[in-house]
Order: C-alpha cells, then sequence, then structure tokens
C-alpha cells in the first residue's frame, strides 16, 4: 500500500518531465498556432497531475472539491465574459 | 474565568453585604488595553472593528458634507475644483473600503456568525486579529497618504488617468487599498471555514438565521472577488512607476481592460456591502413582526442567487465606455436578472409582516427604512441596467442618487438597524428606544431629502463629479445640501443616546426583544467562550410558529378573524 | 493554532492540542485544510486576473512577444522548471513520511524539498543577473530591436511582474518549508502530519503556478 503510494508519486513526477521535455522539444518545431495549443494543452495536464495526485483534490473532504470547481468556474467567468468584447468590439 | 454568578453571589454568608455582581462575560474578563489589542476573541475584535470603522464613516462624511456645503451654489465658492475632486475621491475610498465592506461582516458578523451557529469562536481568531490589523494599517497609512496632498482619480482609479496624468499620492492610496482587501480576505475566509466547521450539533444548513447565510454569500465573494482588485491594483502601480503599457493605450495598453478588472471587483462589492444587510433585515423583521420568515428556503436560495449572478453583470458600469455592444446586451440581461432575486426577498419581508404581531421599536424602524430604500434604489438600478436609458444617465447624479439609495440608504440603514438590535446582545445595555426610534425617522428624512433631488437632477442631466453647475440647478442642490445636514445631525445622535447608554443604560436582559436564535440563549453580554454550556439545536429558525399557532386558537375563539 | 484544552481528542492520540474554539482534532484539521484551500482559490484569482492581462497584451503584440520571448534564458528557464517539479516531488515524499511517522525522514525530505527552492531562486536571480546584461531589464537598462520595442517593454514588464511574484511566493513557502523541517527534527508537533500536508498544499500551488508561466514567458516563440 505505502510503496505503491510513493511509486504513484514517483510516476507522476517522471511523467511531469517528460511532458516538460516534450513541451519544450515542440516549440523548437514550426507548428504555427499549434505550438501554441500543445504548450496550453501539456501545461493544464501538468496542473491537473500536481493538483490531483500531489494535492490529492478527490481525496480531501468533498468541500475541498467545491471550492476548487467553484474557483476555475470564477476565473471561467472572467475570461470567458471578458474575452468576446476585446475579440467583437472592432477597435 | 471567575465564576461570580449571581447565583453564587447570593450564597455569600450572613453578616456580608450581598454584591450582586455581574457574571463574568467576555467584556469584564480583563481591561487592559494590551487585552484588547491582542485579544483573539470575535467578539472583542468585532468591537475593535467597530470603533474604527465609526471612525472612518464620521471622516468619509466629513469629506460628504463639505462637497454638499461647496455644492449649495452654482460656482461652487467654498473649495477649489481641485480640493472638490481629492474630496470625493478620499469619500468614496473612505465609506467603500473603510467603511461600507467591513461594516457588517467585520462587525456584526464577527460577532454574532460564532454565537449564532452556537461556536466558541470564529475557526481561525488570529486570523481574525490580523485582519484587523491589517485593516488599521492599510486604511491610515491611505489617510495619511490623503492628508499629504490628497488623491483626484476618484474611487475608481481609472486608467491611464490613475497611471499617466494625475499628480497626486496615487500610489500611497493604492498600497493602502492593497493591504485592506487582505484584511477583506481574511475575514471571508475565517467566516466560511467557521460556518462550515463549527456548527453547533443539531444546526444543519436550512436551520441557520439567514443572517448566517448572507455572511456565507459575502464571505464567498470577498474570497472570489477582491484578489482580482488586488492584481488590478498591482497592475496599475506597475504602470505607473515603470511605464510598461498595460491599460495606456499610448504604451499599446487596453483602457477596457482596466475597467473590466475592476468591475470584476466593484460590481460583487456592491453585493458584498448589501448582502449582509439584507441578512441583518431577516433578522429584524421576523422578530420584531413575531413571524417566522416567509419563504425561508427561497430567502436562502435568493441570496446564493444574488451572490452568484453578481459576478456576471460588472459590464452594465461600461455601457457607454466603448465595450462591444453586444457584450453591453448581455450584460443588460443579466443585470435585469438581479432584480428576480432581489424581489423575492422585498416580497418575503412583506409576508413576513402578515399577521404578525409587529413592535415598531428602533431597529424595527431601521429595517422598514431599509426595504422601502432598497426597492427604490432597486427599481431605478432597472432604468440604468437599460442601455438605451443608460446612454443619457451614465455619469449623472441619477447614477448618484441610484447607489446612495442601496448603499445609505439600505446598508447604513441596516448596519444601524443591527446595531440597535444587537446592541443589548453586545453592551449589556439598554438604550432609549424613544431617542433611537427619533433617530430613525429623521435618517429616513434626511436620507430622502438628500438623494431624491439628485435623482431628479440626474434625469435633468447634471454630470456627477463636478463642483459648479449651471444655476438652473440650484434649486434641487439646496435642498441636497439641507437634506445632507439633516443627515448628518441623524448620524451624530445615535453616537450620543448609545454612548450615554453604556454607562446610564438599564441592564439588559438575556433576551430582550423576545426573539429566537441561539444569540439570544446566552447571557447579555455573553461569557468568554460564549455558552456556559454547548448548544444543541433542536428546531428550525424563527421558530415564533407556536406563539402565532396559540394566538390564531385565541383570534379564533373571540370571533375576531 | 495557540493552546488549551490539551485533554480534548485524546481519544485519537496522545496529548493532541486542540486550540480552544474546536471541539475535537478532527475538527480542527479539517477548517485548516479548507482554509489553505480556500486560500489557494483567492490565489486562482490574483495569479488569473494576471495571466489574463498578459494574455490581451499577447494579443496585442503577437510579433514582439514572440521576438521577446526569444530572448529568455530557455537553459535555466527549463532547468528551473524541472527543478521546480522535483522539489514537489520531495514534498509529497516528506508529506506521505509525515503520515507514516517517520519524523527524521520527514525533516530529510522537508530539507530537500528547501534547497531545491532555495536553487530555484538562485537560477531565477542569476537569470535575473543575465537579463540586466542583455539589457531586457525595464526602467533599469532596456534596449530592444526598434521594430518590436514597444511590444517587447511590454512583454518583460510582465516577465518581471509575474516571476517577481512568483518568486515573492516561494519564498513563503521555503520559509513554511524549513520551519516544519526544524520542527520535524525536533519531534515537536502531534498533527506533523496535517501541518506538512497543508504547507505542501502551498508549495504545489506555487509550482502550478509555475508551470503556466514557463510556456507563457520561454516558449512563445521559439522557432
Amino acid at each position: 500500500m505505502t510503496h505503491s503510494r510513493i511509486r504513484n508519486y514517483v510516476a507522476t513526477w517522471i511523467a511531469l518531465l517528460v511532458l516538460l521535455a516534450i513541451t519544450c522539444g515542440t516549440s523548437f518545431i514550426p507548428l504555427g498556432r499549434y505550438n501554441l495549443a500543445i504548450n496550453m494543452a501539456i501545461a493544464i495536464a501538468k496542473a491537473l497531475l500536481v493538483i490531483v495526485v500531489f494535492m490529492r483534490l478527490f481525496k480531501s473532504a468533498p468541500m475541498v472539491l467545491v471550492v476548487a470547481i467553484i474557483a476555475a468556474l470564477d476565473l471561467a467567468i472572467l475570461v470567458c465574459l471578458t474575452l468576446p468584447d476585446f475579440v467583437v468590439r472592432g477597435w | 474565568m471567575s465564576s461570580w454568578t449571581t447565583g453564587l453571589a447570593g450564597d455569600v454568608p450572613q453578616g456580608h453585604a450581598v454584591r450582586v455582581e455581574t457574571p463574568s462575560n467576555y467584556l469584564n474578563a480583563k481591561f487592559t488595553i494590551g487585552s484588547w489589542l491582542a485579544t483573539h476573541d470575535h467578539k472583542r475584535i468585532a468591537i475593535l472593528f467597530a470603533v474604527s470603522i465609526t471612525a472612518f464613516f464620521f471622516i468619509g462624511g466629513a469629506a460628504a458634507t463639505m462637497m454638499r456645503l461647496d455644492l449649495a451654489t452654482p460656482a461652487g465658492d467654498f473649495v477649489k475644483a481641485e480640493t472638490y475632486n481629492k474630496l470625493f475621491t478620499m469619500h468614496g475610498v473612505i465609506m467603500v473600503w473603510f467603511f461600507l465592506i467591513p461594516s457588517i461582516p467585520a462587525t456584526l458578523g464577527n460577532f454574532l456568525v460564532p454565537l449564532m451557529i452556537g461556536a466558541r469562536d470564529l475557526a481561525f481568531p488570529r486570523l481574525n486579529l490580523t485582519s484587523w490589523y491589517l485593516y488599521v494599517g492599510g486604511s491610515i497609512f491611505t489617510i495619511a497618504a490623503m492628508i499629504a496632498g490628497g488623491v483626484d482619480t476618484g474611487w475608481t482609479f481609472y486608467a491611464p488617468f490613475s497611471t499617466m496624468f494625475s499628480n497626486t499620492h496615487v500610489i500611497y492610496v493604492l498600497a493602502g487599498v492593497f493591504v485592506v482587501g487582505f484584511s477583506s480576505i481574511l475575514t471571508g475566509l475565517n467566516i466560511i471555514v467557521t460556518v462550515h466547521t463549527m456548527r453547533a450539533p443539531g444546526m444543519t444548513w436550512f436551520r441557520l438565521p439567514l443572517f448566517v447565510w448572507a455572511q456565507y454569500a459575502t464571505a464567498a465573494i470577498l474570497v472570489l472577488a477582491t484578489p482580482v482588485l488586488a492584481m488590478t491594483l498591482v497592475l496599475v502601480t506597475v504602470e505607473r512607476l515603470f511605464g510598461i503599457g498595460i491599460f495606456n493605450p499610448v504604451l499599446g495598453g487596453d483602457p477596457l481592460l482596466f475597467q473590466h478588472l475592476f468591475w470584476f471587483y466593484s460590481h460583487p462589492a456592491v453585493y458584498i456591502m448589501v448582502l449582509p444587510a439584507m441578512g441583518v433585515v431577516s433578522e429584524l423583521i421576523a422578530a420584531s413582526a413575531h413571524n417566522p420568515v416567509f419563504g425561508y428556503k427561497t430567502m436562502a436560495f435568493a441570496i446564493i442567487a444574488i451572490a452568484v449572478l453578481g459576478f456576471l453583470v460588472w459590464g452594465h458600469h461600461m455601457f457607454v465606455s466603448g465595450q462591444s455592444m453586444y457584450a453591453g446586451v448581455v450584460f443588460s440581461f443579466m443585470s435585469f436578472l438581479v432584480a428576480i432575486p432581489s424581489a423575492v426577498k422585498v416580497f418575503n419581508w412583506t409576508a413576513t409582516l402578515w399577521h404578525g404581531r409587529i413592535t415598531y421599536t428602533a431597529p424595527m424602524l431601521y429595517a422598514l427604512g431599509f426595504v422601502g430604500l432598497f426597492t427604490v434604489g432597486g427599481m431605478t438600478g432597472l432604468f440604468l441596467a437599460s442601455l438605451a436609458l443608460d446612454v443619457h444617465l451614465t455619469d449623472t447624479y441619477f447614477v448618484v442618487a441610484h447607489f446612495h439609495y442601496i448603499m445609505v440608504g439600505g446598508t447604513v440603514s441596516a448596519y444601524l438597524g443591527g446595531i440597535h438590535f444587537w446592541w443589548p446582545k453586545i453592551t449589556g445595555r439598554m438604550y432609549s428606544d424613544r431617542w433611537a426610534r427619533f433617530a430613525a425617522i429623521l435618517l429616513f428624512v434626511g436620507f430622502n431629502f438628500t438623494f431624491f433631488p439628485q435623482y431628479l437632477l440626474g434625469i435633468a442631466g447634471m454630470p456627477r463629479r463636478y463642483h459648479a453647475y449651471p444655476p438652473e440647478f440650484q434649486t434641487l442642490n439646496v435642498l441636497s445640501s439641507a437634506g445632507a445636514l439633516i443627515l448628518a445631525l441623524g448620524y451624530l445622535l445615535p453616537l450620543l443616546y448609545l454612548g450615554w447608554s453604556l454607562f446610564r443604560g438599564a441592564r439588559a436582559p438575556a433576551n430582550p426583544w423576545d426573539a429566537t436564535g441561539l444569540e439570544w440563549q446566552t447571557s447579555s453580554p455573553p461569557p468568554v467562550h460564549n455558552f456556559a454550556t454547548p448548544p444543541v439545536v433542536t428546531e428550525p429558525p424563527y421558530a415564533y410558529r407556536m406563539a402565532a399557532l396559540s394566538r390564531d386558537v385565541v383570534d379564533a375563539r373571540e370571533g375576531t378573524r | 493554532m495557540t493552546s488549551a484544552n490539551p485533554a480534548i481528542g485524546a481519544v485519537h492520540e496522545p496529548a493532541l492540542r486542540v486550540a480552544a474554539q474546536f471541539e475535537e482534532a478532527p475538527q480542527q484539521v479539517h477548517a485548516a485544510k479548507l482554509g489553505m484551500w480556500i486560500f489557494l482559490a483567492t490565489e486562482v484569482m490574483f495569479f488569473g486576473a494576471l495571466f489574463f492581462a498578459y494574455a490581451i497584451a499577447r494579443v496585442q503584440f503577437p510579433e514582439a512577444f514572440a521576438a521577446a520571448s526569444k530572448h529568455t534564458n530557455i537553459l535555466l528557464g527549463t532547468t528551473n522548471t524541472a527543478v521546480l517539479l522535483t522539489s514537489s516531488l520531495f514534498m509529497v515524499l516528506a508529506m506521505r513520511a509525515a503520515e507514516l511517522g517517520v519524523r527524521r525522514a520527514t525533516a530529510i525530505l522537508l530539507v530537500i524539498t528547501g534547497l531545491l527552492g532555495l536553487a530555484f531562486t538562485g537560477i531565477k536571480l542569476t537569470e535575473y543577473a543575465l537579463d540586466y546584461r542583455d539589457h531586457l531589464v525595464p526602467v533599469l537598462d532596456f534596449s530592444f530591436d526598434p521594430r518590436y520595442a514597444k511590444g517587447a517593454l511590454v512583454f518583460f514588464g510582465f516577465y518581471f511582474v509575474t516571476t517577481g511574484l512568483h518568486l515573492v511566493h516561494l519564498s513563503v513557502g521555503n520559509g513554511l518549508v524549513l520551519t516544519f523541517a526544524r520542527r520535524a527534527w525536533l519531534g515537536k508537533p502531534n498533527t506533523l502530519a496535517d501541518q506538512v500536508e497543508i504547507a505542501g498544499l502551498y508549495w504545489h500551488f506555487v509550482d502550478v503556478v509555475w508551470i503556466f508561466l514557463y510556456p507563457c514567458l520561454y516558449l512563445v516563440s521559439r522557432t
């Protein structure tokens, strides 16, 4: 039990380093706007690994999950209600 | 905690004079200044907050009085234009951040939330004290900057004026507000965790008093919105100090970004101010009508709905800013939606009065004043939420009148009502209800004299933030200024009779209003750890129904229905 | 948490100190963890607003941001990311050790975490020095290809604000981690596991902020 947990942590760390290598490596390949997409997808994947495995999001009290979701939603509100304005206002 | 209870005092051996000692409570436990400045007791910290915000209220009020004096004549003879700009900035900054936002959460909320849920203290007492020190440090720093020369940006700090053009102490005031913001965050965090983890046995979510629901929703807004303000202030500082183009278009920045970020905080901040007031009023009306709050669950859900919608409407401050008109349409629609839960609350308060046994005490007068003034303020808010009408009304006195009806007529009325209602619990003394009722009526009259003319001025087209105006606006301005003097008198009166009551007031019983709620089940003032025995909750909130039922039986028997 | 009421909570662990306002230890631990998560939610909004402002500026100056990003030091930046990710591994191992009650191991793992944090700080400061050498510090010494100078100034403004705020947060974390390392070594608190977990939450969050900063600053355009 103990060892499997520690093994999980180490595996996550390796995954994080591999993702870091991928994001750094691909950024030297000209992929146009896909560079940005890859970088952001990998950043989100790495963040989720840290939050779920290292911060044990799903093993915490249910309210902790609620707090995390509300924070994410509130940030989404800020972005999603502001960005359209910048896109469509035409100046 | 020496236990000089009245019961024990009665057992004093014969021959000694029988001294009826006041039971040990949080006020007489210790008397040193250190015992106040280093206290971890939420009740004492609440009083520290109450004293400091009262001081700032009168400083901010003095600035308002000077503005009203200046506006009594069209030429603005009293102060210079620059001074006028600094006065309205000072008034706004102080009233918003140093009075209204901490007003109910940090004083009544701090005092009452643990009592109402049956806890011994907030979850993080040291954090609570830290919050007060941050508040005092930040606000005194700001006041010092204002005395040293002032700021002329308005409380909104709009960029690029604040970042490139203003030659006043912008950075210092930003720093002060930044620090006070963290005080808000800590108070909010404390309240959320306390409500989640420290409720007494049997105190389920739907047994919480609406005051606690309101504090909880407010705390959530404090925690989620304030950091965005903090970052906005950091970015303004960066642009002003280092010339990095974030908001100023000349440097490549985007001025609307500032407004989006600022109002993302500052619109929810309006609900930080008014939601706790709604909580207070629910308690006051239920207790004074001796009736359970009508539609308790809808009231709780309405509080949550207002808190959530509050995050979706900030763009209505930007209808004429050059924001995309499609964004304007969405924000306008969302703003109209806020009217629904607000109206639910107003109707439910009214319905709570139905068949109640109403006592017109001072707290009740304040509460009724709140309902009326909030309704007027809310209805005029709908005018401003309408895109086309707002083009005419933006930046006029109509807006000033609208938000003062909500902030002053609403929040300050509720705050004073709450202070009067819980005064016996907080201080253990009764005040003169006759004087208090007089002050409540004076405030109501003075308030309407001050701000109703401003609606008319706004419709007529008088812009806000000008120290001089065309002569045809003078009549209404003089009315408003005269009203402001009545209002000022109304605010000074409670200082006198409440201050008097501290020394000469009759001792308050545990439950002078015959109200429900755990805070009334402990002695007045409460002991250091709030309850002699930990309370267990067995009934829903506002259990006035048993009394009401028996009254119905009597009514039916006597044939009065 | 302050003293008082050593007796309460004795069922769970002998001589567990519970603060006066709580009934029992699990309640106190739950409150502390929830409090830290709510604090992290405020940090999400704090840094979220900053990232959002960055995004708006980047849309404004796509070419200048690409050009400016090429002048950041990708070798040091990537090394630092790896250092920080590794520190997070040691943090989580320290938490596990604390849960298992192995105090010495906890202390050693926390010290390694803290040393990695200090290494990050050292590398970051070196990078700042190199940036200064390359005339990339706004206000102090800034010169850039005139085609992109305006946007590059904004980029490096964000670069210093974001990494600076991150570094401040990291330093607070370093203080926490080393304090708990000392406590673990001295065998002081009996709520060590929970304290380490809460410090860890903060540490990992600071890591997450960096995970997003890294592509935003170093990888805008490398081709």
